[in-house]
């Protein structure tokens, strides 16, 4: 289904639709007020971008030297090419341990690979343990979004969910109430886990480590206490140094929410004695992307969802309205290299305002790759014969003065003599809610003629 | 031909020009790290102390252990009771443990995030297990910034953590709920 | 100096007074300014639907109308800039590229090659300021709030001058009115909603008119404007400077 359908959905409940535009503004603002206080924002933008262009025009030669410094630590490096390939190696891990409960924490590249499905299928228990994904695991949904996953639901809906899985009071909307009740449930899981599984936010090359972000603490929890840590990284999430992490991690959560760091930052080098620690690394159509010179710097996305706040689309048709793993501006030139087909409307479901470029916090020029993969769905025909001819005829109008001049004539001549009714009228797209401008006698050429002496 | 085969031809094949990483100058800091950490620290609901002599770090954490009865101690110079760390088998033994005193290894002003190595933390789970976690920085170690802080580890632990404030969430509706898994409280005490 | 005048093609067609305006305001601040008669569009609808592979031909009439001057001047900040990042020739490139660096949207002309210091007209109103997109984020005719530099606003600047003129402040001043060319009917829902939420905000600061550099973003608000028959007036930034009566 195409956005614009999707949307219009979404729009039906204009309560909410106003609430989640004005929330996610919120974080927005306060991102706006974080990054102000850092005089040299600009430069670490700029910083950010280039070590990625780095990172991205030598990753073959970074991806071995992490693994070899990885397998000195004493962390098993698996190798993915796709998503079918990260879920067996997760499964095989499981087996060898007779594992059967799973805890992990957020990482969008397992949503991308549909790891619940795949796990729940071969009958382990998954349970996901950031309280946002928790929630949205018991009523079967995908995030919403990267870093606030259950965004689109109000706490009336999630005393509910809470109501029927964890048997908290009927009506308590209280988020205080709520999240401690997600605390004592989660706290046991985390204490039977058998292996906990993160994603990574970013991989040193120079170190072989990994670092993963998190408020909650959840993924910390997870992982000192099972005895087996599988982290899962898309190969793009390298940086070379651990002294690039004062870039990145002045950037993030700045980026993400307005606060000056996560609360917690950790980083993973070795396991602990008795522990087992593994890392998948994961291609699954980033080398692809990699190829395509145009789309090369979407790769350099850290995942702080500061496009989705900020875009004035996301913000009023909400995650779900996307359909892709990853939503909102940054998806929307991600998921078209990954199925061009599927995803053909999401380059269209923007303005091209430009406001998720001017917040990335890499830099990547995202408006203008929207552009570029609405020439790549024209190209491949992917757009119905109809508007493939109306914009043919329309160049072709356009390239003639006298063709031109005749057609905006008859335009004007035409609007000013239908009644509005007709013009107006709900199969006419730009009527249906708005007024045309009354058409004017004469056009600017025309008055020209008759005004100014050539 | 194996996964990591392909992918590393499949990127090699591409003959992309390597780009010269950028080199990061030195950014301007606070010329009040005591100040701007306390205040980083406190605007994330942690509880600052500051303390001038050895008596007084004593006194505070006497006063902030005082309502708990589990409480785990890797400084056993400031703190005579606790839990020995030594008795502790398994990460889940720390389970029903209220506070826990450690020391972190520097702090850093813009954020208030303070660097707790593992040989620090005493046992990995140490610091997002307990109910009120009680860190002590030295105010001589303060670092301005992240660049400055990166700098400043110089060995790299098996696990190492930035610890900015308690465990926190604001995924029901943008609600700040503090306390989602992890430590309830935090309580700094600057020496 | 050789100015030369190019009218988007929407604005030609329905808002001649807004062509009118730019011209005579250029020509009392002393240019000479030319319309080459054979313009039509800069083929932006077409290259904004992902065809901007039937532009060759809108190209080079654009480059016969428009190669040889010092400037080009335009009222509308999106055509410019489309202009500016996509005006090209297999033939001629040399005369595109330097059409491409002396297209200017109004008021940057204004600002930065006139440098205009007196506007010598009075409008005592209200007027809240929609900074289209591609202006602000494309050609940087303000700073974009996103970005951590010194404020600046060369529209606002000169409405400034314009004596009576209240600018109102809004809540959102560098949102998205929702326009976005076909955007506008290929998510028609989506894109009134958007209208709406832009105009809310600047009646909900008084604004009795909402002006901006673009006629396009204002059709599509003026369309909702008048369906509901609010209060609020729009209005091209050129008409005010050109001494906007009403």
């Amino acid at each position: 289904m195409s956005h614009s359908t999707n949307t219009e959905t979404f729009l039906k409940d204009n309560k909410k639709v106003d609430w989640h535009n004005e929330t996610l503004w919120w974080v927005r603002s306060k991102r706006d007020v974080s990054s102000k206080q850092i005089p040299e924002w600009e430069q670490l933008r700029e910083l950010a971008s280039g070590i990625k262009d780095s990172v991205l025009s030598n990753l073959a030669s970074y991806l071995e030297e992490f693994e070899k410094n990885a397998v000195a630590n004493g962390i098993n490096v698996h190798w993915a090419a796709d998503a079918k390939e990260h879920n067996e190696i997760v499964t095989s891990i499981l087996q060898k341990h007779n594992a059967q409960k799973l805890v992990k924490s957020k990482s969008i590249l397992t949503e991308e690979c549909h790891l619940n499905e795949h796990l729940e299928e071969h009958g382990f228990e998954v349970v996901d343990t950031d309280l946002g994904e928790r929630i949205i695991q018991f009523v079967r949904q995908p995030p919403s979004h990267i870093v606030m996953p259950a965004i689109h639901l109000k706490k009336e809906d999630i005393s509910e969910i809470f109501h029927e899985h964890l048997q908290t009071e009927k009506g308590n909307n209280d988020p205080q109430y709520l999240t401690e009740a997600a605390r004592q449930h989660l706290r046991n899981k985390f204490i039977e886990a058998d292996i906990a599984l993160t994603g990574v936010n970013f991989g040193i090359a120079e170190t072989g480590g990994f670092v993963v972000c998190t408020n909650e603490g959840n993924a910390d929890m997870g992982v000192h206490l099972a005895p087996v840590h599988i982290a899962c990284m898309g190969i793009e999430k390298l940086i070379p140094k651990l002294e690039h992490l004062g870039v990145y991690t002045r950037l993030l959560a700045r980026s993400a929410t307005g606060q000056p760091i996560t609360n917690y930052t950790s980083h993973f080098h070795r396991p602990r004695p008795g522990q087992e620690m593994h890392i998948i690394l994961v291609d699954n159509g980033r080398t692809e992307q990699l190829s395509r010179e145009k789309f090369r710097n979407s790769l350099k996305c850290i995942r702080c969802g500061a496009c989705m706040n900020t875009c004035p689309i996301y913000r009023r048709s909400g995650g779900y309205s996307y359909d892709a793993t990853v939503p909102g501006p940054i998806g929307s030139i991600l998921s078209p290299g990954v199925d061009l087909k599927k995803h053909q409307s999401l380059p269209f479901a923007s303005t091209l305002c430009g406001s998720c470029s001017d917040v990335c916090p890499v830099k990547i020029n995202i408006h203008e790759q929207l552009y570029e993969w609405r020439q790549v769905v024209a190209d491949e025909k992917l757009d119905g014969a109809g508007k493939r001819v109306s914009m043919t005829l329309a160049a072709k109008v356009l390239a003639s003065p006298s063709l031109y001049n005749m057609m905006g004539k008859l335009a004007r001549k035409s609007l000013a003599l239908l009644p509005k009714s007709l013009i107006n009228n709900p199969l006419n797209a730009w009527g249906k809610q708005r007024d045309l401008p009354d058409p004017p006698k004469d056009s600017f050429k025309e008055w020209y003629a008759k005004n100014r002496k050539s | 031909m194996s996964s990591r085969e392909k992918i590393l031809g499949n990127i090699r094949k591409l003959g992309l020009e390597p780009r010269p990483l950028p080199e990061i100058p030195a950014f301007e800091v606070s010329k009040d790290l005591e100040a701007t950490f306390t205040s980083s620290l406190e605007a994330n609901h942690v509880t600052v102390i500051s303390c001038r002599s050895e008596e007084e770090v004593k006194a505070a954490v006497a006063e902030q252990t005082r309502p708990y009865q589990q409480v785990i101690n890797t400084l056993p110079d400031l703190y005579s009771s606790g839990i020995d760390l030594s008795t502790v088998k398994k990460p889940s033994d720390l389970r029903y443990v209220e506070a826990g005193i450690i020391k972190g290894a520097f702090g850093t002003a813009e954020n208030g995030a303070i660097w707790v190595p593992e040989n620090l933390a005493g046992i990995r789970a140490l610091p997002f297990i307990v109910v009120h976690l009680i860190v002590l920085i030295d105010r001589k170690t303060l670092a301005g910034n992240m660049h400055q802080a990166y700098k400043k580890i110089e060995e790299i632990p098996g696990f190492g953590v930035f610890i900015a404030g308690p465990s926190k969430t604001a995924d029901i509706e943008q609600s700040l709920v503090i306390g989602a898994h992890g430590p309830k409280k935090m309580t700094v005490i600057v020496f | 100096m050789k100015i030369a005048l190019f009218i988007p093609c929407y604005v030609d067609q329905f808002y001649p007074q807004v062509g009118i305006a730019t011209l005579e305001l250029l020509e009392k601040l002393g240019c000479e300014v030319d319309y080459p008669k054979n313009q039509t569009c800069c083929g932006q609808p077409m290259a904004n639907s992902g065809y901007e592979s039937k532009n060759e031909k809108i190209d080079e009439l654009f480059i016969d109308n428009f190669a040889g001057y010092d400037y080009v001047v335009c009222p509308s900040g999106s055509c410019t800039l489309h202009v500016k990042d996509h005006l090209h020739s297999a033939s001629r490139e040399t005369e595109a590229g330097s059409i491409r660096n002396n297209v200017y949207e109004l008021v940057e002309f204004l600002h930065d090659i006139l440098k205009v210091d007196k506007i010598e007209t009075a409008f005592p109103h209200k007027v809240g300021l929609h900074a289209s997109c591609h202006g602000l984020r494309g050609l940087r005719i303000a700073a974009a709030p996103e970005l951590n530099i010194p404020p600046f606003n060369k529209t606002a600047s000169l409405l400034q001058k314009v004596e009576g003129l209240q600018l109102v402040d809004l809540h959102m001043p560098g949102e998205c009115c929702g326009f976005g060319g076909t955007f506008a009917v290929g998510e028609e829902a989506l894109s009134v909603k958007m209208g709406n939420d832009r105009i809310k905000d600047h009646m909900d600061h008084e604004a009795e008119f909402i002006v901006g550099n673009d006629m396009s973003c204002l059709m599509h608000l003026e369309g909702i404007i008048n369906r509901n028959n609010m209060r609020v007036k729009v209005m091209h930034v050129a008409e005010i400077l050109n001494g906007g009566s009403l």
